[in-house]
């Protein structure tokens, strides 16, 4: 065995190594430092300097990488007098035929303008998809200079629109027409739909809410400012989204509502859009009834002085925005339609309670609203919403073939609204093409995230 | 006699005993040691710790099963091939692998043939060697750089896609004296594997003459074997060979080792020499690490042998001159 002197040398030798190891590790780190940076940077530039010729680069370091997995890596390239001068972005994205195409995307600092576009061919990846050289220099002279997000001018579009057919609902009269929710929702909102109609073509909507309790912001607002949050994008996000849909789509049964009140068909939307679906419903209504928004209002003016004896003024309704701030909740049997064994199979519309307070025949009553969520087929007594169109399905729109079900207004997951830029496809180079706008897109998201970016 | 001074045998006539050389050789390792966690971090550490732990627990497994004697002292042996296979491992090794390295190099490379002090072949250096045969795309993992942080643990767990090969060509001197480039948790640092070895020399506990003649073959030997591989020779390009590639480590740690190398002076260097030249010869057909560990154990084999030709030899001049002089 080991004599004690044996340990304690032992032991002071031990500590003399760590502290000796300790000194020449660290003192050699802060003396190799310098070369072993210079030399990250060379690598740097011999990586980046295809497409962005700075003189120095630093890594982002960004929680919201996390959320993209096709981003190896997103720096900033510094000019000598320490500005920065544009990001690279390292990528890897896959084309629409599931191959992989590694590349490099650089943005301007300020514009996100694109700076350069290099594909990476020193990959190992047996999936790699190979765009050839020349292709890239048409793709590059398209996309370089180009702010992001980009969008094709002709983006698979369903065969009705390529036909420059544009499918509008039948029987729309001009004018600004409106409807609101006749209750309020758990959170004491109130839903509203504002839709400006000209030409017999929807031009405008707005879907909104406002609070039962006058002091708190509307819908939209709260949710941006935090108050008021839901799964997936913000709910003024969402809306917006929404009711560009329908500008496009240009009647809300193509949303493809499902039973849950979803839809799958608009991207960023992942909320309930069934109170928008049958309050744009209602507005088409009023719209062919000439039922405008001012006489809307005084129908609700009708109501309350049914049950109150006083209009929305008087009994102090009317918020700074002209809403009625009032919900019916307290007398259902003023606004919902029973059939025989007294069970709710829908809603009156306003301009239908106004005329049956009145006395008088509506000039084209329909209702479509049902509480029980069933689709209105016609069979219960009530005129169906759209003589061309029939939501059969759950989530599929109505009247298309089975090829053009789906109703596209995004790309990359980016709604259309949100595109900078709207190139053509280089002739016949279209998968090439789309991929490098994929990479391009995706930069533009990860930035908006990454930089906080307000849609 | 007095009863107090009675001792059983065997009797110990040196102060070098088993736990004296294993401490130092462990007080020899904490520079590389230092040097790893400092450049790697926290899974370094992890490495080290889990590969000593999970040796001791390994050694101690077989020798109860087995029920052999266990010796009258903790087994510091265990704590020592357990530390230097951590050291050998790239620092993105999963904990799995490192169980695996550690179970070969105990079980069967240690413990089938007696345990500390009878082993043929160097534990350490064929549990490595079984860990880089068996998995290896898994035991690349070579972080660096952008790539590196020293609080990451997800290596231990799941072996990261992202492979970086490090460049060596434009590495400087000073970075490789100090261990700052991308390497095994404790072969990169020449300084700290220089300061072991000479603190080993120093305490006696290690014999010179494989781990010179080793490095002499292949400072000697290097140019012609770069020049009929590629054509082209450069000193820079042996010198960061050397450094960078883990070699001093093998040379003082594991040429160094008392049990598996010959013992004597001819045996040692022959020993040496045969290390550095198979070396040179699989450099160009193997991975770095096993064309530096597979000679290595290829000459534990031969020790032995070639020890007990040496002793026969030395036997048969004692003879001989004990005849000329009657």
């Amino acid at each position: 065995m080991m004599s004690h002197t044996q340990l304690r040398q032992l032991i002071a030798e031990a500590f003399i190594l760590f502290a000796l190891g300790a000194i020449l590790v660290i003192g050699g780190f802060f003396l190799s430092s310098d070369n072993a940076s210079k030399r990250i940077q060379n690598e740097y530039h011999t990586r980046f300097g295809s497409v962005l010729d700075s003189f120095s680069y630093e890594k982002v370091k960004s929680k919201a990488l996390k959320d993209y997995p096709e981003i190896k890596g997103v720096y900033i390239g510094y000019s000598s007098t320490g500005i920065p001068e544009g990001y690279v972005v390292d990528l890897t994205v896959q084309s629409p035929g599931g191959q992989n195409l590694s590349m490099l995307v650089s943005l301007e600092y300020e514009s996100t303008r694109i700076k350069g576009l290099s594909i990476n061919k020193n990959t190992e990846d047996d999936n790699a998809y190979v765009i050839n050289d020349d292709d890239m220099k048409l793709i590059k002279e398209k996309l370089i200079g180009k702010q992001i997000p980009i969008a094709f001018v002709v983006e698979d579009k369903p065969a009705d629109e390529e036909t420059n057919d544009v499918v509008t609902v039948p029987g729309l009269k001009d004018g600004v027409y409106y409807a609101q929710r006749l209750f309020d929702d758990r959170n004491r909102y109130i839903d509203y739909v504002e839709m400006e109609i000209e030409n017999g073509i929807i031009k405008k909507v707005k879907w909104d809410a406002f609070s039962t309790d006058k002091t708190n912001q509307d819908r939209s607002e709260a949710s941006l400012r935090g108050a008021y949050v839901i799964s997936g994008l913000d709910w003024a996000t969402q809306s917006y989204n929404v009711c560009h849909a329908l500008l496009s789509c240009q009647d809300p049964d193509r949303l493809a509502m499902k039973s849950d009140g979803t839809t799958d068909i608009v991207s960023g939307v992942t909320c309930d859009i069934r109170p928008f679906v049958e309050l744009a419903k209602e507005c088409i209504e009023y719209s062919r009834a000439s039922y405008e928004k001012d006489a809307y209002m005084k129908g609700l003016d009708v109501i309350l002085m049914h049950l109150y004896q006083k209009t929305a003024a008087e009994l102090e309704y009317v918020n700074e925005d002209g809403h009625v701030v009032f919900s019916f909740e307290k007398t259902p049997e003023i606004y919902t339609k029973y059939n025989d064994s007294q069970s709710a199979i829908g809603y009156y519309s306003v301009m239908e309670i106004e005329a049956s307070i009145k006395g008088i025949k509506t000039p084209n009553s329909t209702n479509n609203n049902n509480p029980d969520n069933s689709q209105d087929t016609g069979n219960n007594g009530n005129k169906k919403t759209n003589s061309d169109y029939d939501s059969t399905e759950d989530g599929l729109n109505p009247g298309g073939s089975s090829d053009n079900q789906i109703f596209t207004d995004s790309m990359d997951n980016l709604p259309m609204s949100e595109m900078a830029t709207f190139i053509q496809p280089v002739s016949g180079k279209y998968d090439q093409t789309r991929t490098v706008v994929k990479a391009c897109n995706t930069c533009y998201k990860f930035l908006k995230e990454y930089l906080n970016w307000k849609v | 006699m007095s009863t107090e001074s009675r001792q059983l045998a065997p009797f110990i006539h040196t102060e070098k005993n088993a736990p004296y050389i294993y401490i130092t050789i462990l007080v020899s390792l904490l520079p590389c040691v230092i040097c790893g966690i400092f450049y790697y971090g926290l899974r370094a550490a992890i490495l080290i710790l889990f590969c000593m732990a999970t040796f001791v627990l390994a050694d101690t497994v077989c020798t109860r099963v087995t029920k052999r004697r266990t010796g009258d002292y903790f087994d510091l042996s265990s704590l020592v091939e357990g530390l230097l296979i951590a050291l050998l491992l790239p620092p993105d090794t999963t904990l799995l692998i490192a169980l695996s390295a550690v179970l070969f190099a105990s079980v069967v490379t240690k413990q089938v043939f007696g345990g500390a002090g009878s082993n043929i072949i160097n534990p350490a250096c064929a549990g490595r060697l079984f860990a880089e045969l068996v998995w290896p795309n898994g035991i690349q993992g070579l972080s660096y750089g952008e790539y590196n942080s020293r609080f990451t643990l997800i290596t231990l767990i799941v072996q990261n896609e992202e492979k970086v090969h490090p460049d060596f060509s434009r590495i400087s001197f000073i970075e490789l004296l100090s261990g700052n480039f991308p390497g095994m948790i404790g072969t990169s640092c020449f300084v700290c594997i220089l300061i072991g070895g000479i603190f080993l020399t120093l305490k006696g506990t290690m014999r010179l003459y494989s781990p010179v003649s080793y490095i002499f073959t292949l400072l000697a030997f290097y140019p012609l074997s770069v020049l009929i591989e590629t054509g082209t020779f450069s000193y820079d390009g042996m010198i960061i060979y050397l450094f960078s590639s883990g070699a001093m480590f093998i040379a003082v740690f594991i040429l160094g080792d008392l049990t598996t190398m010959p013992s004597r002076f001819a045996p040692g260097v022959f020993a040496g020499v045969v290390c550095g030249v198979l070396t040179l010869i699989t450099k160009p057909f193997l991975s770095p690490m096993v064309s530096l560990l597979a000679p290595v154990v290829a000459v534990n084999f031969l020790s032995f042998v070639l020890d007990f030709f040496s002793k026969t030899l030395s036997r048969r001049k004692i003879h001989s001159r004990e005849v000329d002089v009657s």
